[in-house]
């Protein structure tokens, strides 16, 4: 099969910007908010000023931090069907959404979501194909902020039977979400074979790791639960405003990440999320734009490079409504991003404001459309088909071929994008994409049934939860 | 004798240096401590306001002309005395206590100041005494809080209570991606903005009423 990819960094440039961060790393050096990972890394040989938090990492430790790092891990769901590899050759799907907002698909209406906002999204979720794994879909407001990163997993466990990866802020709610991840797969050793949840940490750009999203993050790493970092810095905002300074600012942040990862426990399981992005320099918002595409992909080279497994955005917009914008932004951006195969793709559901329930079931279809894209296509006697062109000949038609009939169903084939005639699709209510992806979430919320949680379990887990909200609350 | 003029230009232009070295100079030279301010310092960051609301000038060029006029500033306080500060109202900004997301806070820190405000900055992961504290010290007209996330949204809450217990003038007005109009009347905030330049036309909104 050949495959389309892209490379467009030279090995030189992928050394350089390697090199760069490593300089970064010792010379400028990181703030790191954790007396116990400044801890750790003074042990390993940093230099550490306990005063200011500043950090001052040889490239020694950068170099022992990427031997350490697995080259693949296991992501896995509470059904084991859903397990999934991150091996750097194929790409999973991750239902990103955007809360706390939802935006209604058909009407555009914007409004804060609730519970039951989010267990709809999860159910649709775990129906869809190409969801491999989500991300918190909404905010029930209702629910105290303590215990919302707990109530987020909770609420996701409960609703799919894939892959859960959260958000976790301070070492407490690591040690909830990693007890209760625990409850239900039977164990923390279990647990740390079959991760059935991720976290993302983010750093805070330029150079600086919080303390509790810190010390959330060597409580996953000691638990041996796989740990995404996403540094997000923003050209000439949060980071240089040329794209190569932004690029190694993202490098320096991982990197530093990765080895309060290692030393936390050696082997801990660690995705780079290399997100980058640029400003609208008159609001100060980032904007979606091609220069973040090139950036990220241009670390995922750099990843590649390390032999680290990625998580990337795929499908990204800013459009307000389910609209030709949301559309063309989703494809634009899906189909650079697979070029490179990252570990994980993410967008599914997400609009400019926040999360949309119709615009899951459109993703799935541009993710399937692109998915065929990028397996490519195959070059061999069969396929060259010589015998049948000499067979049918000039003119006629190959409707009839035997060799027509082994292949014909390989095409692409879509689920809900239109391609009839205006009659008949005026015959079907000339209906616009939004209103058929809201008929076919109609259909699937009133159709799909989650396996739930088996009762001993979810008695546990209950408690479980009891018990967080005596603790935090 | 220093041009007044010349130092409202640097401030336009972002020049720190020359804007503290002049403001130095005039002060040695003996000028009016309140004209320098007035017409050298304020009035070159009005024109900055002026040119980004037009839209000939960027953040960029906002957030450094800031820069040069609190560094110009910072010469005169020793010798301000009450009273000679002419602003359009006092200011105290913060992120919410557990959020560290400062972004849109400083951007609209930096649009008051363009609008002629004085604000302190009181930075991120901030609690209802430090504001409280910060808006006593300052004897603030309006306390400004920023939110991102929904676990910390709800914190503000805790500031206005804390506000209204301390029995202070200030009024509050709170923004942040995930907040809105509804969730501002819901936690009974007097004011809400959705961006920098609202935030701008509601403080002086505010601080007037
Ligand atoms: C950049 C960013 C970050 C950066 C922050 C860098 C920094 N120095 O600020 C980093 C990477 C560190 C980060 C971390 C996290 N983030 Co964040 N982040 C964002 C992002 C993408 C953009 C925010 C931003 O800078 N916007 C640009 C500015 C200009 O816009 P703005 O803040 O809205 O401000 C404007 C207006 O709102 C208004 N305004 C702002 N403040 C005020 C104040 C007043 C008084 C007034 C009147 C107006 C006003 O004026 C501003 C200018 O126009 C948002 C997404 C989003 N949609 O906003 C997520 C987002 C806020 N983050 C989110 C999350 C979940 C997190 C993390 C928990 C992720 C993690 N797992 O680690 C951590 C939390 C850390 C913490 N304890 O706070 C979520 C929150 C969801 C929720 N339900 O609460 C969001 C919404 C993304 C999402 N949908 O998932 N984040």
């Amino acid at each position: 099969m050949s495959k389309p990819r892209i490379s467009f960094l030279s090995q030189n440039e992928i050394e350089a910007i390697h090199n760069a961060s490593l300089k970064v790393l010792e010379r400028t050096g990181i703030k790191v908010m954790s007396e116990q990972a400044l801890g750790l890394l003074k042990k390993a040989g940093a230099k550490v000023d306990y005063a200011s938090n500043h950090v001052s990492i040889p490239g020694k430790l950068v170099e022992e931090a990427l031997e350490m790092a697995p080259k693949t891990m296991k992501y896995c769901g509470r059904n084991p069907k859903y397990d999934f590899v991150l091996n750097k050759q194929e790409t999973h799907f991750l239902a990103t959404a955007n809360p706390p907002l939802m935006i209604d698909g058909e009407t555009g209406e914007c409004r804060y979501s609730t519970a039951e906002d989010i267990v709809q999204c999860l159910v649709v979720a775990d129906y869809l194909n190409h969801v491999d794994l989500v991300w918190p879909f909404g905010t029930d407001l209702n629910v105290p902020g303590p215990m919302l990163h707990i109530v987020d997993m909770y609420t996701a466990l409960c609703n799919t039977e894939k892959h859960f990866e959260g958000d976790t802020v301070t070492a407490e709610e690591a040690q909830y979400q990693l007890e209760i991840a625990a409850t239900i797969v039977g164990g923390r050793e279990e647990l740390k074979k079959r991760p059935i949840i991720s976290t993302v940490i983010c750093t805070i750009s330029p150079l600086v790791f919080d303390k509790g999203m810190t010390e959330a993050s060597i409580e996953y790493a000691r638990a041996g639960v796989p740990v995404v970092i996403y540094p997000m810095p923003a050209a000439g905002q949060l980071s240089p405003a040329t794209l190569a300074g932004t690029m190694v600012v993202n490098a320096v942040e991982f990197l530093g990440g990765l080895v309060i990862q290692e030393l936390a426990s050696s082997g801990a399981p660690v995705v780079w999320a290399p997100s980058c992005g640029t400003v609208n320099f008159k609001t100060g918002r980032r904007k979606w734009g091609p220069e973040s595409s090139l950036m990220s992909l241009g670390l995922a080279q750099l990843a590649r490079h390390y032999g680290l497994p990625t998580q990337r955005g795929g499908l990204g917009s800013s459009s307000k409504l389910l609209d030709a914008q949301a559309g063309y932004q989703k494809a634009v951006s899906l189909i650079p991003s697979l070029l490179l195969t990252p570990d994980i793709a993410g967008g599914i559901g997400m609009l400019g404001p926040g999360t949309c329930l119709e615009t899951m079931v459109i993703d799935n279809e541009i993710i399937d459309y692109a998915l065929r894209y990028v397996e490519g296509l195959e070059v061999n006697d069969d396929t060259l088909a010589l015998d049948v062109i000499d067979n049918v000949g000039p003119g006629g038609h190959f409707l009839g071929e035997k060799h027509t009939l082994q292949h014909f169903r390989e095409g692409w084939m879509p689920e809900i994008t239109d391609m009839e005639t205006f009659e008949i699709w005026e015959k079907k209510g000339s209906k616009s994409i939004a209103q058929v992806a809201k008929e076919k979430t109609k259909e699937i919320l009133a159709t799909h049934k989650v396996v739930p949680i088996p009762e001993d379990v979810q008695k546990e887990v209950s408690r479980i939860m009891k018990r967080a909200e005596a603790e935090l609350l | 004798m220093v041009d007044l003029t010349k130092i409202k230009d640097s401030v336009i232009g972002g020049e720190v240096d020359d804007v503290v070295e002049m403001v130095r100079k005039a002060v040695d030279e003996g000028q009016s401590v309140k004209r320098i301010l007035a017409e050298g310092l304020i009035s070159g960051m009005g024109i900055v306001g002026d040119k980004y609301e037009k839209g000939d000038f960027f953040l960029p060029e906002m957030v450094i002309a800031a820069t040069a006029m609190k560094a110009g500033l910072k010469v005169l306080s020793p010798m301000l005395k009450p009273g000679d500060v002419e602003s359009a109202g006092t200011v105290v900004l913060g992120t919410a206590k557990g959020d560290i997301h400062d972004i849109g806070k400083s951007i609209v820190g930096t649009m008051l100041e363009g609008a002629g405000f004085m604000v302190t900055d009181i930075g991120v992961d901030a609690g209802p005494d430090k504001f409280v504290e910060t808006a006593k010290e300052n004897n603030a007209d309006l306390i400004g809080i920023s939110a991102l996330l929904t676990t910390t949204m709800v914190g503000m809450e805790d500031v206005i209570k804390a506000v209204k217990e301390a029995g202070l003038k200030a009024r509050v007005m709170i923004g942040g991606a995930s907040v809105t109009q509804e969730f501002a009347d819901k936690v009974g905030a007097d004011g809400y903005a959705p961006d920098a330049p609202s935030a701008v036309g509601k403080a002086k909104e505010l601080v007037k009423s």
